[in-house]
């Protein structure tokens, strides 16, 4: 053997071999035939089409394995890719290429889309995967070439398989379209973030497009790359003649466009659909005679999610963090976390998003609950609706394995610190998973009182990730911020430690900056001018609560002020709007008198106030007042009489953010409980009615359901840590098989804003799930979803195990494919023919004390 | 930018003479914004001859298929294509988030996602009409799996033939769902025209009503390929199997909105959405 190909490749240009599929469909190959199967019944042509390839100058070739998993070849995979790789082997020698052609283990999708969108879980993919793996490296493949992915996700789960299963190298190339977006939404950058922090040997892409429209994807490749860089177009773009697909560009013209890529800085060329041994021929006597240009990328510090990076430092405006996803100090948290309420979770980071954070802190340890299953759901359930990159934020290295496993991208990680015992558990993590590492300049002596004493720490914690082969841009510095209110000097000592970071380290650095005020009145004022001074100190990320509008206030100022918000875009946005706080507190003022007198039937017109008049003080909020911005302006009646309040009234028009206002106006004359059963129930069944006669849809039920969920969640907020009474427990699933939960999803909400205690199982749930839980935790009531023919007998089977094993519970089945007679013949205790019929069965249930 | 049919997002949201308020309308706005810039839509066909044997075969790529609706819709075809069509992932995770935030958006995104899918899956089929009038073709209307009595499990064939996640990111879940889930299969065939003395051809469009599906009994219907797809063989033991080898009637093909064809169905009135049925 000659050279390894990891002394070749990125040095000299190096080729891949071409197209199989149109090759072996003019030998015969039946569109829509698995090709693998060729390996074991047409064993010469996979063997000519190999040597045709090796003929044509192709430096690295594929086993025809690239649907070689188990899901299709249940019976003889093991056959199937020890016969492709002995092929290949057989090849290479009568080739007369064993010194100079390597064998790629080809290795395509899975044909699954990975969970939370499809339903493979990540686990079971990466099961799949080191199947193959190990089998191709048994048999002798030289190198692993994960290709044609267009799920990042998956991608991931190919890699860690291939990484885990055996010592090869790990080339990987993925399919962008022609926006430059693959399937899940990754893009050129976002994938080489968390490709590169995976450790392959090479990426690039495939697949999909031609040469010509491949281009503007491989200019972002080989910016963002610092591995070399693989590209295997296809013949053009495909077209239908007759029933066979054809492809647009000739081989002289392929070669044409290969040289623009070569030039771009690609190293590694081949070609994928409809190219031949002609194209690569071709090919390579176009590029072998061009120089090579060495990937010499500058080193960045890069985090990213499925879809998204966020760079760190290197001249990048400051990175804000959002650490709302965290239970310490919030009651209300803390009971999401044991009532296992994870859309509150989520809901939080969807807010900080909007808010304005570029990343999400997420820290879900409390001592009542399994932080390892718990920050693994979050971490899923997040990604799986916001596109923000996370930091996984745990001192439990389990749990982190767990999150950085299965989380899509490449995380920011809190944290280390200079303790070796510390250091040494976690720096292998982050060198398997990829990720930037959060040191806390603190170790065994605790935290240095001096900004030298955390500078040292800070040495040695780059020094140890070193030796893990983690690289300083991938280590970001926690200066530590401590409350100047123990310490009076400590503000100063962070901020020289974070300064020096930058100037003397030539590092990045991170600060949770509102400790810096615990135990002080006002601390948003501490809070803010700390950061506006930290961040002139050269801060590269903070760690605040996005929602706070003060923060965002100081971070907004900064940037426009540093030149790092163009043409004040993020400035104005925020503020275009801004009202002093004067002028805020004006404006309340005339509105609630204005409400008033609509009440008294005055018009405001007819009265002359001067604007002095407000300042009397005279006109309390009055939160029983109609708004009364419709025609009609009665007066209103006053809480519990027989008319609407403002909430019912707000929660009928559907208005959520109002609703949530007048809830925290209401509590403070009202009890919880009783805004639940005097104004939210009352006004959702004003509506709920309307819904039921025909005279107002769909839509309108669920504005209204909106709203009364804002409403409740101020409610519950309130009540948070003390018992809540609730009506009664009732599981709510779709059955297995079925992936559509719309129907069970609107049923959900509004049960809870009737006080129900709705424990939501998903989709796709197995019939013994929910027995199991409706037996553990003694539910009475079962609510099963099903929106296909097909998984009707799931729901069936559901039922009869139900019927078996919790003879006490009640069952509801609703979803667009039941009738009641459907439901009558499957055993149901109630047909909910529209949102409103599972909500009024449990109410009845409730009524007569059977829940 | 696709252009949706505000008249036909209302209908999929369940619009009964109810005229919608300016709060919904405004709402419908913000969502289907949001959409066009997240929608990535790809279309893929191939096209194949078909010949038919009686009783109720079609063959077509290599694939026989016992459908008496198929059979019909595809009735004096020359050729036929297999026609795949998605609005992309992008639609799905909105759906998803708004899941969260707020019930009404998901649901607009459902009704909208089914309108942008229904109306690209048109433009693209008018390009083929076009360019198959130019060979004196007229197309037939788009037949789905999962309509009718043709199996669900047809999807699989088209998975396979089309490579259709290859060429349009649709990957089917083991179910035989498709995601994304704003996707769309058919079968258009392709009929020669007669040439009538005016010229003008002698296939109108009240015709094609002719060529759509029967609704049929899901229970009955499905009995038989449920099991299968779940390899649970005693959940059909207790009830006749139907002869045919259907699984799914028009109200429950899930790949599409199930709402798509609410207004043709029996079933309408009591369906999630209830849609008005005409």
């Amino acid at each position: 053997m000659g050279k390894h190909i990891l002394d070749r490749l990125g040095k000299e240009w190096i080729f891949f071999d071409g197209g199989t599929g149109s090759i072996l469909q003019s030998k015969g190959l039946e569109p829509g035939e698995l090709p693998e199967n060729w390996n074991l019944s047409h064993p010469d042509d996979i063997l000519d089409l190999h040597l045709r390839y090796l003929k044509a100058g192709a430096d690295i070739f594929n086993t025809n394995t690239f649907g070689a998993n188990r899901l299709k070849f249940p019976d003889n995979l093991d056959e199937i890719v020890t016969a492709a790789v002995a092929l290949a082997k057989e090849a290479r020698t009568r080739a007369g290429r064993e010194d100079d052609a390597y064998i790629a283990l080809d290795i395509g999708p899975t044909g699954k889309l990975l969970k939370p969108m499809g339903d493979l879980s990540f686990d079971d993919a990466v099961d799949i995967f080191a199947e193959v793996v190990r089998i191709g490296a048994r048999e002798g493949a030289d190198l692993v070439l994960i290709e044609t992915m267009n799920d990042s996700y998956e991608a991931k789960a190919a890699v860690l398989a291939a990484k885990e299963n055996c010592d090869l190298p790990v080339f990987i190339t993925c399919v962008f379209d022609a926006t430059g977006k693959m399937l899940t939404g990754g893009t050129p950058e976002s994938v080489v973030a968390m490709l590169e922090g995976l450790h392959v040997d090479a990426l690039g892409t495939n697949c999909s497009l031609g040469p010509e429209q491949m281009l503007p994807i491989v200019s972002h490749l080989v910016k963002a790359a610092h591995v070399p860089v693989i590209v295997n177009p296809n013949a053009g773009l495909p077209k239908s003649v007759d029933g066979k697909t054809v492809y647009d560009v000739d081989a002289e013209e392929f070669a044409g466009w290969m040289k623009q890529i070569a030039e771009l800085g690609a190293s590694g060329l081949g070609g994928c659909c409809g190219t031949t041994p002609e194209y690569i021929r071709k090919e390579i006597e176009a590029v072998r005679p061009l120089p090579m240009r060495p990937v010499d990328n500058v080193h960045r510090t890069v985090i990213s999610s499925f879809s998204q990076t966020v760079e760190i430092g290197g001249g990048a405006r400051p990175v804000i963090i959002g650490e709302r996803i965290n239970p310490t100090g919030k009651k209300r948290f803390k009971q999401a976390l044991i009532e296992h309420d994870i859309d509150y979770i989520v809901d939080q980071g969807l807010q900080q998003e909007d808010a304005g954070a570029d990343v999400l802190d997420v820290n879900v340890g409390s001592p009542e609950i399994d932080e390892t299953e718990m920050i693994d759901e979050v971490v899923t359930r997040l990604q799986s609706v916001l596109a923000l990159p996370l930091q996984i934020d745990t001192s439990d290295p389990v749990a982190m394995e767990r999150a950085l496993r299965h989380y899509n991208g490449k995380a920011l990680i809190n944290s280390v610190n200079g303790k070796e015992e510390v250091m040494h558990q976690v720096f292998p993590l982050v060198r398997k998973y990829g990720g930037v590492i959060v040191g806390l300049a603190l170790d065994e002596d605790g935290i240095p009182a001096t900004a030298d004493g955390r500078i040292r720490i800070a040495k040695k914690i780059y020094e140890t990730a070193a030796s893990y082969g983690i690289p300083k841009e991938d280590v970001v510095i926690d200066g530590l911020c401590m409350t100047i209110s123990s310490d009076p000097n400590s503000a100063l000592v962070t901020l020289e430690t974070v300064r020096r970071i930058r100037d003397e380290l030539g590092g990045n650095s991170i600060l949770g900056v509102s400790n810096i005020s615990f135990g002080l009145p006002a601390r948003e004022l501490i809070n803010s001018h700390f950061f506006t001074m930290a961040l002139q100190n050269g801060l590269s990320c903070a760690i605040i609560n996005p929602n706070n509008e003060a923060m965002m206030q100081s971070y907004r100022s900064f940037c426009a002020l540093t030149n790092q918000d163009e043409n004040f875009m993020s400035f104005i946005g925020a503020f275009q709007n801004y009202k002093t706080p004067d002028k805020r507190v004006s404006d309340a003022v005339n509105a609630c008198r204005s409400r008033v007198l609509d009440a008294l039937g005055v018009s405001a017109a007819n009265v002359s106030l001067s604007a002095s008049a407000g300042k009397t003080g005279g006109i309390g909020a009055q939160n029983n007042v109609s708004t009364s911005s419709t025609a009609e302006s009665s007066p209103t009646p006053s809480p519990g009489g027989s008319g609407k309040s403002k909430l019912m009234e707000l929660i009928e028009r559907g208005m959520a953010k109002p609703a949530a206002a007048a809830t925290k106006e209401a509590l403070a004359t009202k009890s919880s409980l009783d805004i639940i059963n005097q104004d939210l129930v009352p006004a959702l069944d004003i509506v709920g009615q309307g819904f039921e006669k025909g005279t107002l849809f769909l839509p309108q039920l669920l504005m209204a359901a909106d709203a009364a969920k804002a409403a409740f969640q101020v409610v519950k907020d309130s009540m948070s840590g003390s018992q809540q009474e609730l009506k009664g427990k009732i599981i709510l699933a779709t059955v297995k098989g079925d992936i559509h939960d719309i129907g069970k999803n609107i049923v959900k909400v509004l049960l809870e804003n009737y006080g129900y205690d709705v424990i939501d199982l998903g989709k796709d749930v197995a019939p013994e799930t929910i027995v199991e839980t409706a037996i553990e935790k003694d539910v009475k009531l079962v609510g099963l979803s099903a929106l296909m023919t097909t998984t009707v007998v799931n729901m069936e089977e559901t039922i009869r195990q139900l019927r078996e094993k919790k003879p006490d519970c009640r069952i509801a089945v609703g979803g667009a494919v039941m009738t009641q007679d459907y439901a009558d013949k499957i055993g149901a205790d109630c047909y909910g023919k529209d949102a409103m019929t599972t909500v009024r069965y449990a109410d009845e249930l409730c009524e007569k004390g059977l829940l | 930018m696709i252009e949706l049919r505000t008249k036909e997002i209302y209908r999929f949201l369940g619009y009964r003479s109810i005229t919608p308020t300016p709060e919904i309308d405004e709402r419908i706005g913000i969502c289907t914004e949001k959409m066009q810039k997240t929608a990535s839509p790809k279309c893929f066909y191939r096209k194949f001859s078909v010949t038919q044997t009686a009783p109720d075969i079609t063959n077509i790529a290599g694939i026989s298929i016992k459908s008496r609706n198929l059979y019909r819709n595809l009735s004096g075809c020359d050729y036929a294509y297999m026609f795949a069509a998605t609005i992309g992932m992008g639609i799905d995770h909105l759906i998803k988030r708004s899941e969260i935030t707020s019930m009404l958006d998901a649901a607009i995104y459902q009704a909208a996602g089914a309108e942008m899918i229904e109306s690209y899956a048109d433009a693209e089929v008018e390009k083929l009409k076009e360019s198959e009038a130019q060979n004196g073709y007229v197309l037939r209307p788009r037949y789905s799996p999962g309509y009718g009595d043709l199996p669900l499990a047809l999807q699989a064939d088209f998975a396979r033939i089309l490579d259709m996640q290859k060429w349009c990111g649709i990957i089917l879940t083991d179910t035989l769902l498709m995601v994304p889930s704003k996707s769309i299969t058919a079968f258009i065939g392709c009929v020669k025209t007669i040439e009538s003395p005016t010229g003008a051809s002698s296939v109108n469009e009240s015709d094609e009503t002719a060529y759509l599906a029967d609704v049929i009994n899901p229970l009955e219907a499905t009995r038989r390929s449920a099991a299968e797809a779940t390899e649970n063989q005693h959940i059909c033991s207790d009830r006749q199997v139907s002869d045919r080898c259907s699984d799914s009637d028009k109200h429950t093909i899930s790949n599409r909105n199930s709402t798509t064809s609410c207004t043709l169905c029996s079933k309408a009135p009591d369906c999630l959405y209830r849609i008005e049925n005409t």
